[in-house]
């Protein structure tokens, strides 16, 4: 696999750079980050000051203040965590459709937030999904591990059926350390809202990218054709005629409209995007919109 | 609904081809997609009705199907007997003599009958069928039957007077065919001249007249003939008509063609006409009269033309044993020539006629002829049948044409036969039932049955003898037209009456073949295709007359099963019609089949082209 698929070019590495992963609150991971946590901590910047008792370290004495005062008074500093982004690529063979397919845009949006997150000092962990975990990226953090990130993307195929709840109910018994989750998958799968449910109960702030393509929202059918799922090979026979079709966009926007409403009763941001659209529009400017980066 | 031609009907079988085609069209399309989930959901809520998404998949084809079985039934000739409603006949004969273009008050006569006639089209009923008959020298038809008020109004437009006097009452004859007041038409004469003794010929004719008495001197009629005595000459009556309100002395010329003229002096009344009669014209191919007045104010009647040509010739023919009696009255009527037949004579080589007249025989078949039959043996194609005994004479029917100016009473014979009444013929002496005298139009051709014993001993001398002949020669006579009324269809021969100037007929079928009749008086015309027949009729080859005859068909062969033809038109009350007509409605069928094949294309290239 050419890694020039899906790699960030430098453009996008740029402007990327300035951007970064939205987390809404502190999931107290304890790994020293770029982060500000709630908690106290030995970072440079002083928040405030407090009196100072027996067993504080003499270090944090502020002078300054004992000069003017006449009274002891420690610096209390604020503390820097890491943040934990799982990155979940649907990897089925659903995910094959679409002219490009929805597989090679969600992977090189896969791709460029994983980029993002081991330039920082958060943690990335990721996997790719179909009918249950399939491969995985074990969790690490750093530019050093950006290489084998890339490696873990460029080995990724689509193929099989789908049970995303299965699969996310085996990377939820990882026990992670939950963070912010970005799921990005078509959803066909009947198990589609209770895969997000499960990673939003595990701690997740989770963000679900819904793939979508053209012909999928919008299909061109002559007059009789048989239609195959590109996971089961099962078919049916329809007649493509104009009332068919116009119920059929109806169902599409139904079933999206359905997601959506689920997604946002549970606290998570629902982001649809096309396999149509590029990279840079996805990352640059929908996921800006919809508070995943920022 | 009857079927013109019901074998055409199998073309229906290509149905099967259609549906072959549809078996063996390429197979369906085969997409993948990335999941059937949606798809299922909108196939169970769309196709919950099985039937109607069985018949949405091939509505093209069950349309296709239903294109070719109209298709089919349209070759068959689908014909449907229906009634529809006319409007009463209206005819308009319209005066077009040349006193119709004198100026007065704002514009002419002329204009003055077009703005009666216009004002009288909307008073009548929209469904009103309007014939205008131009009354000229020649009587034409301009519309006939005709609804449409702008081509009516175009008609009335196209009137001008012409340069001699206009055929009125020839115009009322035509006029009678087509709007006969009895019948339920009405017929409006648009004239400046009010005849001053009307003629039965204006019987139930609205009149309508325009203009005022002038101050005018007229040529009313110039006619010209050998001269009795002195056949090398030629006699010319002259009529000249005083149309003002005081006497007035004219000179009337009379020229023989470019030779000098006869001048006459003449003094007519206030409003009378005279005729005046000039002998020892030379024999010239035309002459002309005019009448000079120094009061006349309109000098487009003042002149008139004649050509001369001999009088028509009725010939007759008797044949019988013994035909001498009937022979020397004949030739006692002017413009008759009889000659006498024995029947061998006549079954080996018979002679042209316009009138037969057989003596106690009939022959095989009749000739295309008026024909008398003088106490004829039993007649099957006639219906005619002898009934035998006497004591009918003193039982004269009323406005009997053949016993005109007779009594009944006063013919005493003693060998009288009776015969039965045949339902084409009306009976002169005798009741509805037997007649010993009676007549009618069989097949268009006039025949009278006489059972008097017309070449008995002394039958001859009787008073009434050359009236009766009289009466017979008249009614009989080809050369009248037949009666309105008379129903021809196809089949029936019809005598075509020659113009008296014309030595030409030229009869042009509907399927565009010509006959011609250019020898014999009589012009025998054998339909055997109904539709149009335009009948031409010239003079030394100038066109001076133009008609088309109308036959209906007699039974509409092979297309509707009828047990008896419909009559034309039946009245309802008085003021419309019904008339029952067969529809073709193939053209409907196939205006369906061209809806259904747009529809199927339509859909077609929806579905294709379906996004």
């Amino acid at each position: 696999m050419d890694r020039s698929e899906f790699v960030p070019d430098a453009v996008l590495r740029a402007r990327l750079a300035q951007l970064s992963i939205v987390s809404r609150r502190s999931h107290g991971y304890g790994h020293t980050g770029s982060r500000r946590s709630p908690t106290s901590g030995s970072s440079l910047e002083v928040v405030d000051h407090r009196a100072y008792s027996s067993g504080d370290d003499y270090r944090n004495i502020d002078w300054n203040v004992y000069a003017r005062t006449d009274s002891l008074f420690v610096k209390v500093r604020e503390s820097e965590e890491a943040l934990v982004v799982h990155l979940l690529l649907d990897s089925s063979g659903s995910m094959e459709c679409g002219r490009p397919s929805k597989f090679e845009t969600a992977r090189a949006v896969v791709a460029a937030l994983g980029w993002r997150v081991l330039i920082g000092r958060d943690v990335l962990s990721a996997a790719s999904l179909d009918i249950g975990l399939n491969t995985e990226f074990p969790a690490g953090h750093g530019y050093s591990h950006i290489g084998r990130f890339f490696d873990f993307v460029a080995q990724l195929r689509p193929s099989g059926e789908t049970d995303l709840a299965r699969a996310v109910a085996a990377y939820n018994s990882r026990d992670l350390p939950h963070g912010v989750a970005i799921l990005v998958s078509d959803l066909l799968t009947r198990s589609a809202t209770e895969s997000v449910s499960r990673l939003a109960n595990a701690g997740h702030e989770l963000t679900v990218l819904h793939v979508l393509d053209e012909n999928f929202v919008d299909p061109f059918l002559a007059d009789e054709v048989q239609l195959v799922d590109a996971e089961g090979g099962e078919a049916i026979e329809i007649f493509g005629h104009e009332e068919l079709l116009r119920a059929y966009r109806r169902a599409v926007t139904r079933w999206t409209e359905q997601i959506r409403s689920f997604c946002h009763s549970r606290r998570v941001r629902y982001v649809p995007i096309m396999s149509e659209w590029s990279v840079e529009d996805i990352v640059l400017r929908r996921l800006r919109q919809h508070g995943v980066l920022w | 609904m009857n079927w013109g031609s019901s074998a055409a009907l199998g073309w229906a079988a290509l149905a099967g081809l259609v549906l072959a085609f549809y078996l063996l069209r390429p197979r369906r399309q085969r997409i993948v997609v990335a999941s059937l989930l949606v798809w299922r959901r909108t196939i169970n809520q769309h196709e919950a009705n099985g039937w109607l998404a069985w018949l949405r998949r091939r509505v093209v084809l069950l349309l296709q199907l239903l294109a070719v079985v109209l298709v089919a039934l349209a070759l068959a000739r689908p014909e449907q007997l229906g009634t529809v409603e006319h409007g009463p006949p209206v005819a308009l004969v319209m005066d077009t003599s040349p006193s119709m273009a004198i100026e007065a008050d704002a514009g002419s006569r002329m204009d003055k009958v077009r703005m009666e006639a216009r004002r009288l089209l909307r008073s009548l009923d929209e469904s009103a069928r309007i014939t205008v008959i131009a009354a000229g020298p020649i009587p034409r038809v301009l519309v006939a039957n005709q609804t449409d008020r702008v081509a009516i109004d175009r008609s009335l437009e196209k009137l001008d007077p012409e340069i001699s006097v206009g055929q009125v009452e020839l115009a009322i004859d035509v006029a009678r065919s087509i709007a006969d007041p009895d019948r339920g038409g009405q017929i409006y004469l648009f004239t400046d001249s009010e005849p001053g003794d009307p003629s039965p010929a204006y019987a139930g004719v609205h009149l309508v007249g325009v203009g005022s008495s002038i101050s005018n001197v007229a040529v009313e009629a110039l006619e010209v003939r050998r001269g009795l005595n002195t056949p090398a000459g030629v006699q010319a009556l002259v009529t000249v008509r005083n149309d003002g309100s005081q006497p007035v002395d004219v000179s009337l010329r009379v020229s023989p063609g470019s030779k000098a003229p006869v001048v006459r002096s003449v003094r007519i009344g206030p409003g009378a006409s005279k005729a005046v009669v000039v002998e020892g014209l030379p024999v010239v191919d035309r002459y002309t009269a005019s009448v000079i007045s120094p009061s006349d104010v309109f000098g487009a009647d003042d002149d008139a033309f004649a050509t001369l040509h001999d009088e028509l010739v009725m010939r007759v023919m008797v044949v019988g044993e013994d035909p001498d009696l009937i022979v020397r009255v004949l030739q006692s009527f002017p413009g008759v020539s009889v000659v006498a037949s024995g029947i061998d004579t006549f079954r080996k080589d018979p002679e042209v006629a316009d009138l037969y007249v057989f003596q106690g025989f009939v022959p095989a078949e009749f000739p295309a002829a008026s024909v008398v039959l003088v106490r004829p043996p039993d007649v099957p194609a006639l219906s005619l049948e002898r009934n035998g005994g006497r004591g009918l004479l003193a039982i004269p029917r009323p406005k009997s044409p053949i016993m005109r100016a007779i009594d009944a009473r006063d013919i005493q014979l003693p060998n009288n036969w009776t015969y039965r009444v045949p339902g084409w013929a009306s009976a002169d002496i005798g009741d509805a039932n037997r007649a010993v005298v009676g007549h009618g139009i069989v097949d268009g051709r006039r025949t009278v049955f006489v059972g008097l014993d017309l070449v008995g001993s002394g039958v001859s001398q009787a008073f009434w003898y050359p009236m009766f002949w009289d009466n017979v020669l008249r009614w009989a006579d080809p050369f009248r037209p037949l009666p309105s009324g008379t129903v021809i269809v196809s089949d029936d021969p019809v005598q075509l009456v020659r113009h008296p100037g014309a030595d030409r007929l030229v009869v042009v079928a509907p399927d565009g073949s010509q006959t011609e009749f250019t020898d014999g008086r009589i012009a025998m015309l054998y339909v055997t295709a109904p539709g149009p027949y335009s009948v031409q009729q010239f003079s030394q080859e100038s066109l001076i007359g133009e008609a088309t005859i109308e036959f209906l068909p007699k039974v509409r062969s092979g297309t509707a099963k009828l047990s008896r033809v419909p009559p034309l038109i039946e009245a309802v009350g008085t003021s419309k019609t019904v008339a029952q007509e067969i529809f073709d409605l193939a053209p409907w069928f196939v205006g369906a089949a061209f809806l259904v094949l747009v529809g199927e294309w339509w859909l077609f290239n929806r579905v294709r082209g379906v996004r």
